[in-house]
């Protein structure tokens, strides 16, 4: 009896978070369109997923988004205030092959932002003698990027991209349309096919916590980071980062120097910092940084002094995050570095990386 | 009774989302169709001289959806497309080149944009139809 409560709770409990849907009504916004010639007969779903897509509402709970109604009654009274349905027009059907909406975030210029998508994937066809001709077809992304605590405006806005990215498939249905029938018609809209580098999904967002480790021809340390970066499988990864560094002169090397010991606490900003994904889960690292701090001096007499701390450092490596949404992420770097130390200015060394990817 | 909650929770949510934009406004292409001559820039916290390079800039949105442009100088020419629903203009140039801005406000006499580009996204640009 006991188990069975246990069992009703946790299968409540599974419910609660597989079915906290969200409808969105997707409103019917007219757009001006030059040829009323066609109007919508019909917009069949033809998607697997009947749903938007799962996304965290601004409070921070899952939720499955869905359009009110369903997406073929929604599209189709969409297209209905702007293709009105009236005699002796030609019918054209439309097949929903895609349609979902998208978070992810991104890096922009020194910061990071949010960045939201509705997609779009829409074939149109006519009826000839029974049989379906297929006219045109096309895929949209509609890309909207927010500030990161803009969250609200985020998620509250995916209905307006649905919509805009629906009203950019259909006027670029009408223009191919056109064509085929007045060839001077100045085109804006591109021709039948996805452009090259087109992307349907949003690259995942990665937030690394890593500590690493260092060990140098003159110094020791470790260093706490946060990074974060987009993932792409084509292309260069530009990661963000932010971390603080605090590393000492090794002991034997600064008495080789006059000194008892020194103390260097430094931030790292990266000029350029680049991930390359190699397979899924391995990824090269390259940086060019600039060291930015101070060291504490003590020399063998006993007297402290400090010193301003500027350079260029460099470094080479691998990331390894064998799991996508949540694991451990452990890393090696070559490092190279000239800075403005009193003890030693040139160093070579090594970085052991360990850290969490969420 | 379930189905009457139902059918309140999503009459709830549906009018939260539609409630979304309601301040929007509403774009009247023919507004559009004119010549913009760049005024200044904006930001949240001043107004901004156009720069000198800048100084002559212009947009003429065509009506046969063609565009001629001043940009830092230079002219450059294309095409051009309303999206009402998501409130912007995207201008093709006769290179290829995409460039979509947003709409923040539009009369008969000033239009304000908002470029989406990284660089300027920050700021609104303000054109006005005579000058």
């Amino acid at each position: 009896m006991k188990y069975n409560h246990l069992y009703f709770c946790l299968l409540f409990l599974v419910c609660v978070e597989v079915y906290a849907q969200e409808n969105v009504l997707l409103k019917t916004v007219p757009f001006e369109v030059k040829d009323q010639s066609i109007y919508i007969e019909e917009v069949i779903d033809n998607r697997k997923e009947k749903h938007l897509g799962y996304l965290k509402d601004p409070d921070g709970h899952k939720v499955c988004l869905k359009l009110h109604g369903g997406a073929s009654k929604a599209v189709q009274e969409f297209a209905d205030a702007s293709f009105p349905h009236l005699e002796n027009k030609r019918p054209i059907y439309i097949k929903i092959n895609a349609l979902n909406v998208q978070e992810s975030k991104r890096r922009m210029n020194n910061g990071i932002v949010g960045i939201a998508r509705a997609h779009v994937a829409l074939v149109f066809f006519e009826k000839n003698t029974g049989e379906m001709n297929e006219l045109f077809s096309i895929k949209h992304n509609e890309d909207q990027v927010f500030a990161l605590i803009d969250r609200e405006n985020l998620f509250h806005t995916h209905e307006q991209r649905i919509r805009a990215a629906l009203e950019y498939c259909m006027l670029a249905f009408v223009d191919h349309y056109q064509k085929d029938s007045k060839e001077t018609k100045p085109t804006h809209f591109p021709e039948e096919g996805p452009a090259p580098g087109f992307n349907s999904k949003l690259g995942k967002w990665f937030n690394l916590i890593t500590v690493k480790a260092m060990n140098s021809t003159y110094h020791e340390g470790w260093s706490v980071g946060y990074t974060g970066f987009v993932d792409s499988k084509k292309g260069f990864i530009l990661p963000y980062e932010i971390s603080y560094e605090h590393e000492n002169v090794k002991s034997n090397s600064a008495r080789d120097r006059g000194y008892e010991s020194a103390d260097l606490r430094i931030i790292r900003p990266r000029f350029y910092y680049l991930y390359k994904k190699l397979i899924p889960g391995l990824y090269a690292a390259l940086s060019l940084s600039t060291p930015l701090g101070y060291e504490e001096l003590e020399n063998i007499a006993g007297d402290d002094s400090s010193n301003f701390i500027i350079g260029v450092g460099a470094s080479q490596g691998i990331r390894i995050i064998p799991w996508e949404n949540f694991g451990i992420v452990i890393g090696a770097d070559f490092l190279q570095q000239f800075q403005t130390s009193e003890v030693y200015g040139r160093d070579l060394g090594f970085e052991l990386i360990l850290g969490v990817n969420f | 009774m379930t189905n009457n909650i139902k059918t309140a929770c999503l009459f709830i949510v549906s009018v939260f989302f539609s409630m979304h934009g309601v301040y929007a406004q509403k774009i009247d292409k023919n507004d559009l169709f004119n010549t913009w001559h760049l005024d200044k820039y904006a930001d949240e916290e001043d107004y901004y001289k156009v720069p000198k390079i800048e100084q002559g800039d212009y947009i003429n949105l065509k009506e046969d959806m063609t565009f001629e442009l001043k940009t830092e100088g230079e002219i450059g020419k294309g095409t051009w497309m309303l999206n009402t629903n998501g409130t912007y203009i995207e201008m093709k140039h006769d290179d290829g080149v995409l460039e979509k801005m947003y709409i923040v406000h539009a009369t008969p006499r000033t239009l304000v944009l908002m470029y989406d580009v990284d660089e300027y996204r920050e700021f609104e640009a303000h054109y006005v139809s005579c000058k």
